[in-house]
């Protein structure tokens, strides 16, 4: 008998179908606000892979924190101040930060690929890092996302590995949180059981199940519990993330207050991964992923979010007007770039400008996405309430140096930043003079997690696990004061 | 390394055969490492092709010979544990995506779809690891799969799983069923709390309903199929104690050994070992395991075992520039599935003889790859092709390599790291800030990928290991990213590839080789590789990478040139081990 996954029986069994309209425009009138003042913050972790093109990212000559053009031809941040393409300008909900150093990592020993997993953790990935990701431990950690149906959601696109380097979400401990690269699957997820009825008798049925269901779900965690105390300090923080996933799943079968206009289900893809025939799928699972994203915070469903977007590879076109891009952005596009050098605050090498390209217009292909993104958080009125923090591995792709990592802060953030920025924390240093002496220190990238954490109401003075604790302890003040000066 | 005595092997440099060959006839098979023999051990290696170690690459701290500690418990024929030895705390373990799908298959006689599952997280490149755990996605699924196995198990009737269901379908026969079938779920017979929360469950789901037994168990079921005791192998030991070493029970060896060996849960037989308690007994593992080992199961985890170690799985999902590569995945995978069942599960088992074999087993796409021609059965001598053993397949070549060029770097750190053991740095772990950036040699027309390697590695800062690295990856660089082979290099003024390198690590093989081929008989000879072998199996078989319970378990194999290289052996030795028998509980300063 070959049995295949589906949603679970007692909903299908309800028979309605979800409302199948084009949800992008319904976000407008569906946004569930939270009752009085004290509204929530958002957050959502958005990585990028392949490192960014800093020389069309810094801050340029001339320029200062308040002052500063992200509209110029090839700029990657053109996409924040493109009022005609996603309907008004982001300049004032950017906070660009020049100079920021994954050092955590660098200083244990994970820079490159292997720095993915420390961004959002400030911390070192072994095979995984010591901690949590910065979403996780303010929605799960914190009990920020408790209210929510869902604590957090975690999203990617064409990479559905395990490996290091292919993750960025992490539990307690650090426990590894898988993301979800198949938009049908995010859609059953966060949509597919929210079905009304209008029939007593499946509702009554409904509620049946439901109790049944908290009943298991208690049982489990009473199985759980008898294993917990004799165990040590990491098998205990496996078993309470199997905990957390118990909460959660108690979460779905409460009714859900206010009313939501649900987006239409996707459909199955034929291929999602990019090794595997999914690259031509590849932009429209990220416009999906990232609209389900979107609504699912538009109808509070959640408030915590994290995104692995794709690279392009294999996918050619895809309807996206990106022309020209090697079949593999790794080999062809990272390891092809011949950067810019720099020597403090003078260029050293102007570096090969034929080679930048490629890896502009994937990098302003994600950052458009994310424009997108915060257009229908807009259109939901939610983006004043949203903090994004976007982030690659690399500062330099060719090196694979996780130092001068291109870093952006999205959203209105609550005021908690002084967005409308482009922050210089440090003038590059020189390549081969990567630990900058004299008055250019590194900035660790740990700040700007304490940073998050403290706006988000959590009196924390550190974020992530090193050796060394002046990395993981202090905020990174620049965000929240103007007037830094270089 | 250390001898068995404790004491740190020290011989002097040379004392060993220098193990060069004859490079104008390098695809022979060297004596004691030879063709399928079933029932070669390491015995018959010929003692002069046994490398004794070398003080400088020892991975091992020399360690004092341990005092006898009283381990209260320990059956009597198990090894004396002595204060030097170092096991595993009491663990849960989650079943792997694979387990899983075997246990309930096992259970039910269903199918479920493990595609829809995310993948397994892994340790050591390895499924069978123990962070592996059950996060909010994979809870949702296990949620899923649950209702609708225990949907199904329903629906096809009862009386399967509790025979009284045909004739008396009421509460008491819900008890046997909690009772009896349950103990195949949980692997071990249910407490008298678990049987009476179940019953309560059966209670509420039975509830006014018309077909009462079937909608009370079907609630059970979907208990049974979510709880911790399902979804994680226990190996908690059998007493609750602080700090105490103490043998897991003897269910919980039952299904340890039957997950390691088979991936599926415990058949009949060794529940029969689980209930009498003669599990414990080291003779009794040994021969559940050497029947296991015999199953059709044993031949896919020994095919897992492998493709994890060397990566080779990842055949299945790598991404190659190449276009013909998709079309080969498949015959690259059934090559070396076959390769490892002919050698490892149905020949001699020995590392030395996967690694040194002059012939593959192939489909049509595979031989016209080669160039060979196969027998009726699929086997096609290699000779002429370059290729030899398991590290010219292109399985190997393609999974160790980049997108769309060779990878010397790849390869030579894959051998050193799989094959070898040696524990390489990280560049980016360098205090030195110019090591710490790891830079790929640029692309460049006018080099090939060896021209341009060989320039990283002249900075003396990268020499300390790519003098080790890179003689190993060049050796391979007549094969391109997917393995195919080459006389050029696609980009580089002299185009003609340079396959010759070396060994470089410390052993008394090092030298010279002509090529890849040349390399793997030398690996094939010095009990390095075993000794690393044998790590390997450790560390699948124990899920673990803890280095010292590791190293406690190498050295109860004893001196390193008597080592197996036969998986099997091993496997058999680590599940007659201490270390497989005996985990230590957590202190009090261990806990949250």
């Amino acid at each position: 008998m070959k049995f295949e996954h589906s949603r679970r029986s007692f909903l299908r069994a309800l028979g309605a179908g979800a409302a199948a309209f084009p949800f992008f425009r319904l976000l407008e009138h569906s946004a569930v606000h939270a009752q009085s003042g004290n509204t929530p913050m958002r957050l959502i972790t958005v990585f990028h892979p392949h490192g960014a093109l800093s020389p069309r990212f810094l801050r340029q000559e001339g320029e200062t924190e308040s002052d500063f053009d992200i509209s110029y031809e090839g700029c990657l941040l053109s996409c924040f101040d493109d009022a005609a393409t996603y309907g008004v300008s982001f300049k004032d909900k950017l906070l660009a930060l020049d100079g920021i150093d994954l050092l955590a990592g660098i200083r244990g020993g994970k820079a490159g690929h292997d720095a993915v997993g420390g961004i959002f953790t400030g911390s070192a990935p072994a095979e995984t890092p010591p901690n949590s990701s910065i979403e996780q431990y303010l929605a799960v950690e914190q009990g920020l996302g408790t209210d929510t149906r869902f604590s957090s959601v975690v999203l990617g696109v064409g990479f559905g590995g395990s490996a290091q380097g292919e993750n960025i979400s992490y539990g307690s401990g650090g426990v590894l949180i898988p993301k979800i690269i198949n938009p049908q699957e995010t859609f059953n997820l966060l949509f597919g059981d929210l079905v009304a009825s209008e029939d007593p008798a499946a509702a009554a049925a409904l509620e049946r199940q439901r109790a049944l269901g908290r009943s298991v779900l208690d049982y489990v965690r009473a199985d759980i519990q008898a294993l917990r105390p004799r165990l040590a300090a990491p098998e205990q923080s496996k078993l309470d993330l199997h905990l957390t996933t118990l909460r959660e799943l108690e979460k779905r079968l409460a009714d859900l207050e206010g009313a939501c206009t649900l987006p239409g289900d996707p459909g199955p893809f034929p291929y999602t991964e990019t090794w595997n025939q999914g690259g031509p799928y590849l932009h429209e699972i990220t416009q999906l992923q990232l609209g389900f994203l979107a609504q699912a915070m538009a109808c509070d469903l959640t408030r915590f979010g994290s995104v692995f977007l794709c690279d392009l590879s294999r996918g050619g076109d895809q309807g996206t007007g990106i022309t020209g891009l090697p079949t593999d952005n790794h080999e062809g596009l990272a390891h092809a770039y011949r950067p810019r050098v720099y020597d403090g605050a003078n260029v050293a090498e102007a570096g090969d400008p034929a080679t930048w390209d490629n890896l502009g217009k994937l990098n302003r292909y994600n950052y458009g996405c994310i424009a997108s993104f915060m257009q229908q958080l807009n259109t939901a009125d939610l983006l004043d309430d949203t903090l994004i923090y976007m982030s690659g591995e690399m500062g330099d792709p060719s090196m694979h140096s996780s130092w001068d990592v291109p870093t952006l802060l999205l959203g209105g953030a609550q005021g908690k930043f002084q967005m409308g920025r482009h922050v210089v924390l440090k003038t590059n240093c020189a390549m081969n003079q990567r630990w900058c002496s004299g008055a250019e220190q590194p900035v660790p990238q740990n700040r700007v997690l304490v940073a998050i954490a403290q706006a988000f109401g959590v009196a924390t003075e550190s974020y992530g696990v090193s050796d060394d604790s002046t990395i993981t302890t202090g905020a990174l003040s620049e965000l929240t004061s103007l007037g830094v000066s270089l | 390394m250390v001898g068995p005595d404790g004491q740190p092997i020290n011989n002097p440099a040379g004392t060993g055969p220098d193990g060069i060959l004859d490079p104008e006839n390098p695809v022979t098979t060297p004596e004691g490492t030879g063709p399928v023999d079933d029932g070669v051990t390491v015995d018959d290696m010929d003692p002069d092709l046994i490398d004794e170690g070398d003080p400088t690459m020892g991975e091992t701290a020399p360690v004092e010979p341990g005092t006898v500690v009283d381990v209260p418990d320990l059956p009597e024929d198990a090894d004396p544990v002595t204060s030097t030895d170092v096991f595993l705390g009491s663990r849960v373990r989650r079943l792997t995506n694979a387990e899983y799908g075997n246990t309930i298959a096992d259970l039910f006689g269903i199918e479920v779809d493990l595609s829809r599952l995310p993948a397994d997280g892994r340790q050591n490149d390895f499924t069978r690891n123990i962070s592996q755990a059950v996060d909010p996605v994979l809870g949702g699924h296990l949620q899923t799969f649950a209702e609708e196995v225990a949907g199904a198990a329903v629906a096809a009737g009862l009386d399967a799983l509790a025979p009284c269901a045909a004739t008396a379908a009421d509460a008491a026969c819900a008890q046997t069923l909690i009772e009896q079938f349950g103990e195949r779920v949980y692997r071990r017979p249910l407490l008298t709390n678990e049987v009476e929360a179940l019953l309560e469950l059966y209670t509420a789901g039975a509830d006014g309903e018309a077909n009462a037994f079937a909608a009370g168990v079907e609630v059970v079921l979907q208990a049974m199929l979510q709880s911790a005791s399902f979804l994680y192998v226990s190996e908690m030991g059998q007493t609750a104690a602080g700090g105490e070493i103490v043998p897991l029970g003897s269910w919980e060896l039952a299904a340890s050994l039957s997950y390691l060996l088979t991936a599926h849960p415990p058949d009949a037989d060794l529940i029969a070992a689980a209930r009498d308690g003669s599990i414990l007994e080291p003779t009794v593992r040994e021969a559940q395991a050497t029947r296991l080992l015999g199953t059709a199961a044993a031949e896919l985890q020994i095919q897992r075992f492998v493709k994890e170690w060397l990566k080779l799985d990842r055949v299945a999902k790598l991404d190659k520039a190449d276009d013909t590569f998709d079309a080969l995945r498949a015959p690259m995978e059934a090559e070396t599935d076959a390769f490892i069942s002919a050698i490892a599960v149905n020949g001699d088992g020995r590392l030395s003889t996967m690694l040194t074999a002059g012939y593959t087993f192939v489909g049509p796409e595979m031989a016209s790859f080669y160039g060979v021609q196969p027998d009726g059965d699929g086997r096609a001598d290699l000779a002429g092709t370059g290729r030899l053993g398991l590290l010219q397949q292109a399985s190997f070549l393609a999974a160790n390599s980049q997108n769309d060029e060779s990878g010397p770097v790849l390869r030579g750190v894959a051998v050193l790291r799989k094959l070898l053991c040696v524990d390489l740095p990280d560049p980016s772990e360098n205090p030195d800030p110019e090591v710490q950036m790891v830079m790929p040699p640029a692309r460049d027309e006018e080099l090939s990928t060896r021209e341009r390697f060989a320039m990283h590695s002249t900075n003396p800062k990268c020499v300390s290991c790519h003098t080790m690295i890179d003689p190993i990856g060049f050796s391979f660089e007549n094969f391109d990213a997917i393995g195919r082979v080459r006389t050029e290099d696609p980009v580089g003024s002299s185009r003609a590839v340079d396959t010759s390198g070396g060994l470089n690590v410390g052993t008394t093989v090092d030298g010279v080789v002509a090529d890849s081929v040349e390399l793997s008989l030398k690996l094939a000879q010095t009990p390095k590789t075993s000794e690393c072998f044998a790590r390997h199996i450790y560390r699948y078989g124990s899920a673990s990478s803890e280095t010292e319970a590791e190293g406690t378990f190498v050295r109860s194999l004893g001196e390193a040139a008597t080592i197996s290289d036969n998986v099997k052996t091993l496997l058999i030795q680590l599940v007659e081990s201490n270390s497989f028998l005996l985990r230590r509980t957590p202190t009090a300063a261990e806990q949250l």
